[in-house]
């Protein structure tokens, strides 16, 4: 039987604090409405009781006051205390969110998504502070009730070896491998989840598909590609293991994203129940002993 | 149609053109857009001692608004303060009808208290009247979020309602339907008695520990309400600082000012309709029964015993 992986990039506006987007998104009302639509996301995952691996940014969980950002460089760190004094508090933490995981009966593992989303490329970025930002989230995580082992990185941006034997981490999330493949190919095509053992000693789970059509022009052909995909998807006959993962604050968001999401835990959910799948987070995927 | 047009007499107290223009501006003023244009028009007033009455749904709390704003000097809104307003978050969202408990994990609201006390100056504040030295609002999913308007409104004073966990229940899962998401992930087009239960257990605890920490909050249960309601409205009026005299009461009809309340003891009867409908009263008794005791409430067994 193959195994679906749902992951959850949670992060509010952290990904995008130094940019205008979460501006932008916070004007719409984005983060605000995320409230609802993750509650009813979670309802329906507790129904089906699809679990999902829900990588959380740990100074997002956090109070202000509490919040330990000396293993920072200084511009960084100034740029989050900048998004801090002009954000919403919506936009900045996430606690009530983090509740609702706690409160829902789904079996959901809660992870890590670093401590304040800095991404490797980004100028900041050292290997000690990266350390440093795995293990603070860590601790947040694991004082709030956290039960997850793995690592989500932010961006997607696999970060250095050191960073992470130095910080022990054991399981992460990498990029989609979709090497030779043509671009036309690649469009419609969903990569199998890999599991593989790592130079740095941990295990790491290739994604398949980000869940999402974005907002824009592109934004219906997006859809049409997305659908497409995870149709064909639906119909492999699923002989390999496949991993998806969403941005939660799409789902408010993106028109219709929310409705589509519901609606492909539900086909899960059947495909689970006539034996076809197993749905399991990434720790339970990992724990299994099985290696490509 | 006439079975409408006097309960909308009964509720406004009025005739009949009054009535009709009364309750189509009060309908227009739940619309957001509606109140953003009069906020123009009018000054921004600041409600007078602001009085919150809050209780678990089914709890007597509209019956007791009802007698509070019989008094000439007590005033408030035409319908529960969270429907004129955009401050607080909608705890019904999903179409979770009278089971905000599952919504609890939503933030209180997405404005500052700041924020908030200047909206709702603007959108409550319409409705006060410069003789009515109090103003009462009753909306029930103000229970969740009491610390929040105690922040908004520091001098408030509360006001809370407990009633016997079954016949509350009782009242939910008979009047209540979940609609949309709700419906769909519950299954079912009525709230299980384990949800209800946790409800009401929710909410009185909560009650519970706000009153025993605020002087402000006086607590009451329904059923001393009914057993001596001369009594209980005179220690209320007093709680809010207004006369007392007014009250007064004639066999089982309560009088306050010129109008009349007939009180009645509906508990025997929602007890039984508990037990006659077959309700999981092991479930709710497994979950609910703790709070009960607290407040002195007899457990129900299967058989019919207590």
């Amino acid at each position: 039987m193959s195994d679906v992986i749902i992951s959850l990039d949670f992060e509010l506006g952290w990904g995008v604090l130094q940019e205008s987007l979460w501006l932008a998104r916070e004007r719409k009302g984005v983060y605000e409405r995320l409230r609802y639509e993750f509650q009813t996301m979670l309802d329906y995952s507790s129904k089906w009781e699809i679990p999902m691996t829900i990588g959380c940014v740990g100074a997002m969980l956090q109070d202000r006051d509490r919040w330990e950002l000396e293993h920072l460089p200084l511009d960084y760190r100034t740029a989050i205390e900048h998004f801090a004094d002009r954000a919403r508090s919506t936009t900045v933490h996430g606690r009530d969110l983090f509740e609702m995981i706690l409160d829902c009966p789904a079996k959901h593992e809660i992870s890590s998504h670093t401590y304040t989303h800095l991404h490797k490329n980004h100028e900041s970025a050292s290997a000690e502070v990266l350390k440093e930002e795995i293990l603070r989230a860590d601790s947040v995580l694991r004082h709030l009730g956290g039960n997850g082992e793995s690592l989500i990185f932010p961006r997607d941006q696999v970060f250095e070896k050191e960073s992470l034997i130095a910080s022990g981490t054991k399981s992460v999330r990498v990029p989609p491998k979709i090497n030779g493949r043509s671009r036309l190919d690649k469009l419609f095509y969903v990569p199998p989840a890999v599991k593989e053992k790592s130079e740095w000693g941990g295990v790491e789970l290739s994604g398949s598909m980000f869940l999402n059509w974005s907002t824009g022009w592109k934004s219906k052909f997006k859809k049409f590609v997305v659908k497409r995909k995870v149709g064909k998807y639906i119909n492999s006959g699923m002989s390999d293991d496949y991993h998806f993962w969403i941005h939660p604050f799409n789902l408010s968001e993106v028109s219709g994203f929310s409705e589509y999401f519901i609606d492909f835990m539900g086909q899960l959910a059947s495909l689970r129940d006539s034996g076809v799948i197993d749905v399991v987070t990434m720790k339970e995927k990992m724990g299994a002993a099985n290696f490509s | 149609m006439k079975g409408k047009i006097s309960k909308i007499k009964e509720k406004h107290h009025g005739g009949f053109f009054f009535n009709l223009f009364y309750e189509g501006f009060v309908r227009l003023y739940l619309i957001p857009n509606f109140r953003r244009v009069l906020s123009f028009i009018f000054r921004k007033k600041t409600p007078n001692d602001m009085v919150f009455l809050v209780g678990c749904y089914n709890s007597g709390t509209t019956i007791l608004r009802d007698i509070l704003k019989s008094h000439p000097n007590v005033g408030g809104m035409p319908r529960e303060g969270v429907r004129f307003t955009d401050v607080f978050t909608d705890m019904q969202h999903g179409g979770w009808i009278r089971m905000a408990y599952h919504n609890r994990r939503l933030p209180s609201s997405f404005f500052s208290v700041d924020e908030s006390r200047e909206k709702l100056d603007r959108d409550w504040g319409f409705w006060a009247k410069r003789n009515e030295t109090v103003f009462l609002e009753k909306s029930i999913t103000h229970s969740f979020r009491l610390e929040f308007i105690k922040k908004i409104y520091p001098s408030a004073k509360f006001i809370a309602i407990t009633r016997d966990g079954y016949c509350s229940s009782e009242g939910v899962m008979r009047r209540a339907r979940p609609i949309g998401h709700a419906e769909k992930v519950l299954g079912k087009s009525t709230y299980p008695e384990e949800l209800c239960a946790e409800q009401w257990s929710y909410i009185n605890e909560n009650l519970l520990a706000f009153s025993e920490n605020n002087g402000s909050c006086l607590h009451i249960r329904f059923e001393d309400f009914v057993l001596e309601p001369e009594e209980t409205v005179k220690t209320l009026f007093r709680h809010i600082g207004v006369d007392e005299k007014l009250v007064s009461i004639k066999g089982d009809v309560l009088y306050v000012a010129d109008k009349s309340f007939p009180i009645k003891n509906t508990n025997p009867g929602s007890r039984s309709r508990f037990q006659k409908n077959q309700l999981n009263l092991d479930a709710f008794n497994r979950i609910a029964g703790e709070t009960m005791s607290k407040f002195g409430y007899s457990l129900m067994s299967g058989d019919g015993n207590e």
